[in-house]
């Protein structure tokens, strides 16, 4: 029989990755709406492939695969996120609001 | 006395073993109703626009979904790590047993990051509605938006 702290670990892994598929499948089949993930809104009200939103994704995955590998390498603590990627992160979220505010407002006074 | 502690070592697996079955049963029935979608997640990543009919996923929700899944798999990773150093020693420090981890500065700022970007943008979001622009606009133009620019035909 294992031991309890055996059991505890195997429990809250399975339960993890259970709710990481099952979102993460939810997400592919449609279940969860991921519709207009990467398309931004003009002032007029249609939507484009916004590459403001495209940059935000690379730059959310990266990060997050980034950390993850910091934390299998050394597992003992809670690995502090270097300034340098924080900075990134930091401009790749307002590149993300520029362009969000531009398509907003821009195009407007543009026309 | 020796027998009044493996009773008392008995009865504290069996609590554990015990809670761990009450707290397996819980995510199992979790799991399921997510599953089988009475726990409906299907705006999970989405936003509410006015427009209640259409609602568009958001890169905010997405963001903060990835970062609350890397952070809690980081979390157990590390906890996991402490209760194996522990279990390896041969004899057993009680009174310096390892605490939860403290969460760095930098995570924290990712995520106050995150969450400020969440805020400006729907600000922006907002700002664009009241002035008659963006998706307010768009339902203002279809003379639907309370508030924004009336109506100028088209």
């Amino acid at each position: 029989m294992p031991e309890v702290t055996q059991l505890i670990v195997w429990e809250a892994l399975i339960f993890l990755f259970a709710l990481f598929g099952i979102v993460v499948i939810q997400i592919l089949t449609g279940a969860i709406n991921a519709r207009g993930l990467l398309e931004g809104t003009t002032s007029g009200g249609t939507r484009f492939k916004s590459t403001g939103r495209v940059q935000l994704l690379i730059a959310t995955i990266v990060t997050a695969v980034q950390y993850l590998s910091q934390v299998v390498d050394n597992s003992q603590k809670f690995p502090d996120i270097p300034q340098n990627w924080l900075l990134l992160f930091g401009s790749s979220q307002v590149i993300y609001l520029g362009s969000k505010f531009h398509a907003l407002y821009g195009k407007d006074s543009d026309s | 006395m020796s027998n009044y502690s493996s009773a008392l070592v008995f009865l504290e697996s069996l609590a554990g073993y015990l809670i761990c079955i009450v707290v397996a049963l819980f995510a199992l029935l979790v799991l399921w109703r997510i599953f089988d979608r009475t726990i409906d997640l299907k705006f999970l990543l989405s936003e509410k626009d006015k427009d209640s009919e259409r609602a568009v996923a958001s890169m905010s929700r997405f963001q903060l979904l990835i970062f609350i899944f890397v952070i809690a798999f980081s979390f157990f990773l590390v906890v996991i790590s402490n209760i194996k150093i522990v279990q390896r020693q041969t004899k057993v420090d009680y009174n310096n047993l390892p605490e939860l981890p403290d969460v760095p500065r930098g995570v924290l700022e990712l995520l106050g990051i995150s969450a400020s970007s969440y805020a400006v943008s729907k600000a922006i979001q907002h700002g664009a509605g009241k002035s008659g622009n963006g998706d307010g606009g768009a339902e203002a133009r279809a003379g639907g938006a309370p508030g924004g620019r009336p109506p100028e035909g088209d």
